[in-house]
């Protein structure tokens, strides 16, 4: 209870002093509202098709595509079906971080649990899930996930299960191994001697120390989780049309690279630029909520 | 020591028993591959059993699985069915590339990884560390599909440098290896900068500070002697991903190594080809992550072999 | 600052290091007599016919192994292994085979040769399997005469036999699964070397007994997924010949100075699928509305740059029997024609279909079925695609039945529109859905008619059945094969996919 307060102080403090984290804040902070607020924006749809308007470059406004329409101008260019890369890049990153955010918290609740579960059942219970959680790491996770993805076929609740794999291993070995180190410390010892309860002891306690460390390792796998999505898209095995990912956009746009630049390096600058603020934002925190980490993690 | 390798090995046994066992489950939900095979021609239900009964498709899991068990342990994975041809032999072929590629990425990343690293960690908060870390969190944040295809449209297409694709002339390695190396490179120099500037603090090498040693012998012979216990474990971490990385990699230059194979054999939807890509390489992962546990209990005599 | 240097140093020494790993190329000259060197879209899996039929596999095999007949370059087709043919009964034919004929290894061609051909052909599991299951053996006549025994008749049978390569059966037997890595055939070309992944090699066989040698030393092979990349090479003068160059790109290759565009109208058609037998599309008012709905210029015009040809009206290719598409009128693009129609059938909202469609395997298929899905929400039908890769694509098709729609780019099987995969001439392939009883019926008795003039009308009026009154499909272009030639060859494209290397020579 009376961490909270102080965690908070904590991380505005050092949010003060740190340029970098800020930056990663304003960047993540836009694409959020961005993606929850573009729809309301007037303008293109992002699947939206006019062939008259067929790769029209960034500023471009091109003909009215029925008379009597003022010709709109496209900032950010069209794709080969006339479509509005400014209105895709939007939709794309609702997408995204939809996904992203879907798989974090789901890995995350999964992970937590079964870290929590392993390090306090022990034994072979532990011996098991720790196991499998090897099984899960054994094996290069897009492999494994292009291969699912290919039986299982694709789409986004699809999508959401095959990330959530190679994610949730990562919250469950760093929880377990948290909640073993916290559980010799003192004062969950003497919580312990003073006879309170298991249930107790895990909520108050052990849960209430681990927290700082899951978000920190959540905001790292939000931005691996981005790469990877768009890696799948861009494979063809993740979002499918007419959902817009920037994955599928950058590898439609890969074809005419030559022809038009746009189409295929617009998307890409986001994903790199959200990822970039994610992963600053991920710095700060983890400076900020869990020193030891950079150590362990060592990314 | 031996104990501990032991057990290392028991449960990377363990580890592939698992992972076959999951693709070869995720494969029947794959469809019939009976009428992939049979599709574009004209065959008649007869011919459809018979294949079916030929591939041994028609017994349970348990029997198709320990089947290929056996097989594979004796290094027979079984036929795939687009190439006709034993699977061994087809995934043998790939080995070769693959490994290029992803050891020249893992040696060019160390390479630059190493010396960006200890510089940016003996001269902290200066231009140097600054670019250093810049270009560490640069190549952390960009995804290589995208950094491949940029690569590709400045150095071959526009200044015709390097070869777009293939594998054809010596210097097609080049903008392959670069995409693949620039992640491992990124997180390999974060933990040796972190992990220098730690070891810097601590007290043996404020010792040699005091002793009067030149800071070049404190940071070569303290220091990076010390820094390398990380190092050497996010490499053998890193290289896991490699092999994944490779996946994309190989398909955007068209590289002819196990990635590559593996997306022609999804889109070909050559089950068994597939199943075998996935087990070589989790083979090939598992031997890795043996040897950097095996290499680091070597080092590091701190660590207990339970 | 001095271990900087030092570095250096080190870093230094690992890139030349690195430099070493690298692999050797193996692009020596050809011995004696200049390389082609021809870039294709994708590497075969197998060299064997009987295991991949891809064409771009197919034209590698071509130049090594041989069939009994030759389909020309502008439709029909020639004797070749076979000098012969006749029909001693409707279920009997009697084949000549040509004398003198060596295998590369030395084993000679006779009678023996095909009928072990004809039995690897009906026993392969692969791809080629059932493709001659209307064969049921062979019986030796003499060592240059071979009978065919069919399960029943079939007037097309001839033009099948473009399809039967040659094996050497010593040599087939042996090798066995690893045939289709080393072939050996009868062909201008002798297979020389396939680093997988790399590049595949033949060389011009010296004793070719055909009339025309061989014009070139040596065909190196090489392979690009990428457009992109094969506009490249063809572009900075690395390759002579290089397959599939997208619309986009041709105007790269025509400044090159190096190169220029060679282009052929493709026997491969593209349409769109309709169920037939479930939800909207049963009705015949919803598929010629769908017809309507379809703006093909405009698809043609943009995404193609112009470069296919259409509308296309019924589905026999030019130059076919039975051949009267230039008399079809084609459906006109008219979307409150479309919408009349369909609130005629009872959908003034339009309807949801699912719509199923292959991404990377034919030019252009994603964009053209994207833009197409745009084109018919204007009209208020909703189409959900579902993309998929070739692979899987072709496995759904045949072993389910489409719910909605697919989007289907096929060329005849072999040079006689009986053979149309869409129509099947037996109604096997579970694909061939654009089939029903009358249509079946209409090809059923093509086939065994042997009088030409009889079975010119019977085709003819398949031809307007399908067309006019049972609208299965969505008709919408042939393609146009696009590549880009050296300026240092003479070449020319040719309509089926294959490339003609004896009409190649060096400038």
């Amino acid at each position: 209870m009376r961490s909270r307060p102080r965690r908070a102080t904590i991380l505005w403090k050092s949010l003060r002093r740190d340029r970098a984290a800020v930056v990663g804040l304003v960047i993540v902070g836009l694409w959020l509202a961005m993606a929850l607020f573009g729809p309301l924006l007037k303008g293109a749809k992002p699947g939206q098709q006019d062939l008259g308007r067929s790769l029209l470059p960034p500023g471009g406004s091109g003909e009215a595509s029925s008379p009597g329409a003022a010709a709109a101008r496209a900032w950010l260019g069209t794709d080969q079906l006339g479509r509005d890369i400014a209105a895709r890049v939007l939709q794309g990153a609702r997408t995204s971080l939809l996904i992203a955010f879907q798989v974090v918290l789901i890995a995350a609740a999964l992970g937590s649990f079964v870290g929590v579960f392993a390090a306090e059942a022990g034994g072979w219970v532990d011996e098991v899930l720790m196991r499998l959680v090897d099984i899960q790491l054994g094996v290069p996770a897009i492999l494994l996930a292009i291969t699912l993805l290919a039986m299982i076929g694709a789409s986004i609740g699809n999508l959401v299960l095959v990330l959530v794999l190679p994610s949730w291993v990562i919250f469950a070995r760093v929880v377990r191994s948290e909640v073993l180190r916290l559980r010799e410390l003192e004062f969950v010892q003497a919580a312990r001697a003073l006879g309170a309860r298991r249930g107790r002891i895990l909520t108050r306690h052990l849960l209430a120390n681990v927290t700082g460390l899951i978000v920190v390792i959540g905001t790292l796998e939000l931005s691996s989780i981005i790469i990877f999505e768009s890696a799948l898209s861009f494979l063809g095995l993740g979002v499918r049309p007419p959902d817009v990912s920037w994955g599928a956009m950058l590898s439609d746009g890969r074809e005419m690279l030559t022809v038009a630049w746009w189409p295929a390096t617009l998307p890409g600058i986001a994903i790199t630029v959200t990822v970039m603020g994610v992963n600053l934002l991920g710095d700060w925190l983890r400076d900020v909520l869990d020193p030891r980490a950079n150590a362990r993690r060592g990314a | 020591m031996l104990a501990y390798i032991s057990r290392r090995l028991l449960l990377s046994i363990v580890v592939l028993g698992g992972v076959t066992v999951i693709v070869s489950g995720a494969l029947l939900l794959s469809g019939d591959p009976v009428a992939l095979i049979l599709s574009e021609g004209l065959a008649t239900r007869e011919q459809r059993e018979e294949l079916r009964r030929e591939l041994g498709l028609d017994k349970p899991f348990v029997y198709q699985y320990l089947d290929f068990a056996r097989g594979a342990v004796q290094g027979d994975m079984g036929r795939s069915l687009r190439y006709n041809r034993s699977v061994s032999a087809i995934v043998g072929e790939r080995v070769e590339p693959t490994l290029q590629l992803s050891g020249t990425a893992m040696l060019l990343a160390i390479v630059v990884a190493v010396p960006v690293g200890i510089l940016s960690a003996a001269r902290p908060n200066t231009w140097m560390d600054c670019a250093g870390r810049a270009l560490a969190f640069f190549g952390q944040s960009v995804p290589l599909f995208w950094l491949g295809i940029m690569l590709v449209l400045v150095f071959s297409v526009e200044l015709r440098w390097f070869p777009s694709a293939g594998r054809l002339q010596a210097n097609s390695l080049v903008l392959p290896a670069v995409t693949l190396g620039l992640l491992p490179m990124a997180r390999i120099a974060r933990v040796l900068r972190a992990s220098l500037l730690e070891v810097l603090g601590a007290d043996y090498c404020r010792t040699a500070w005091s002793k009067g040693l030149s800071e070049r012998r404190v940071l070569v012979q303290h220091a990076v002697r010390n820094a390398l216990l990380p190092v050497v474990t996010i490499m053998g971490l890193q290289f896991g991903a490699l092999l994944g990385g490779a996946v994309v990699t190989e398909t955007i230059f068209a590289w002819p190594g196990l990635g590559f194979l593996s997306v022609q054999a999804i889109g070909a939807r050559d089950v068994p080809l597939l199943r075998g890509v996935v087990t070589l390489v989790a083979f090939l992962s598992v031997l890795t992550n043996l040897a950097v546990d095996v290499l680091y209990a070597v080092l590091d005599p701190r660590i207990r072999y339970a | 600052m001095k271990h900087t240097s030092s570095l250096l140093r080190v870093t230094g020494s690992a890139l030349i290091a690195l430099a070493l790993l690298a692999p050797l190329g193996p692009s020596q000259a050809a011995p004696g007599g200049a390389a082609a060197r021809v870039v294709l879209a994708s590497e075969p899996r197998s060299l064997d016919p009987t295991i991949d039929t891809i064409k771009t596999s197919l034209v590698i095999t071509h130049t090594i192994l041989e069939a009994l007949v030759l389909n020309k370059p502008d439709g029909g087709f020639q004797p070749h292994l076979a000098e012969s043919w006749q029909a001693v009964d409707p279920l009997r034919w009697r084949v000549k085979l040509r004398r003198g004929v060596q295998f590369h290894n030395g084993e000679p061609f006779n009678a023996d040769a095909v009928a072990y051909t004809v039995d690897a052909f009906l026993k392969t599991r692969g791809e080629a399997r059932g493709w001659f299951s209307f064969v049921s053996g062979t019986q030796k006549v003499d060592p240059f005469t071979i009978d065919f025994v069919l399960s029943e008749a079939n007037s097309n049978f001839p033009a099948t036999l473009a399809f039967l390569y040659v094996f050497p059966p010593r040599y087939h037997a042996q090798a066995a699964a690893e045939f289709g890595t080393r072939p050996v055939g009868t062909g201008p070309y002798r297979f020389v070397e396939w680093t997988r992944g790399n590049q595949m090699r033949v060389a011009a066989n010296p004793t070719y007994w055909g009339a025309k040698r061989p014009a070139i030393g040596e065909i190196q092979f090489r392979w690009a997924p990428d457009a992109s990349a094969r506009t490249a090479l063809a572009a900075t003068g690395e390759v002579d010949i290089a397959q599939n160059i997208p619309p986009a790109q041709i105007e790269r290759i025509e400044r090159s100075g190096v190169a220029r565009i060679e282009t052929a109208r493709s026997l491969r058609r593209a349409f769109i699928r309709m169920n037939l037998g479930n939800g909207p599309t049963t009705d015949v008012r919803v598929r010629r509305a769908m017809n309507h709905a379809v703006d093909v210029d405009t698809i043609i015009r943009v995404l193609f740059r112009g470069r296919a040809y259409g509308r296309v009206a019924g589905f026999i290719y030019p130059g076919f029997e039975g051949y009267q598409g230039d008399k079809l009128q084609p459906y006109k693009y008219d979307p409150d024609l479309a919408k009349r129609l369909l609130a005629e059938a009872g959908y003034p909202n339009g309807f949801e279909i699912t719509f199923w469609h292959t991404i990377g395997r034919y030019a252009l298929d994603k964009e053209s079925v994207e833009a197409i899905q745009g084109q018919l929400e204007r009209v208020g039908v909703r189409a959900r695609l579902q993309g998929m890769e070739a692979g899987a694509y072709f496995s759904r098709i045949s072993s389910e039945r489409v719910p909605g729609m697919n989007f289907a780019a096929s060329a005849p099987l072999f040079m006689t529109p009986m053979y149309h995969p869409l129509i099947e001439f037996r109604n096997k392939l579970p694909y061939a859905y654009g089939a029903n009883d009358v249509t079946t019926q209409f090809v059923k008795e093509a086939i065994a008619e042997t009088n030409p003039a009889k079975r010119l009308r019977r085709l003819q009026n398949l031809e307007r059945y399908i067309f006019e009154k049972h609208v299965p499909w969505i008709w919408l272009w042939d393609y146009q094969d696009i590549y880009a030639a050296s300026n240092r060859i003479n070449w020319k494209a040719r309509s089926d996919e294959f490339l003609s290397f004896e009409d190649v020579s060096f400038r």
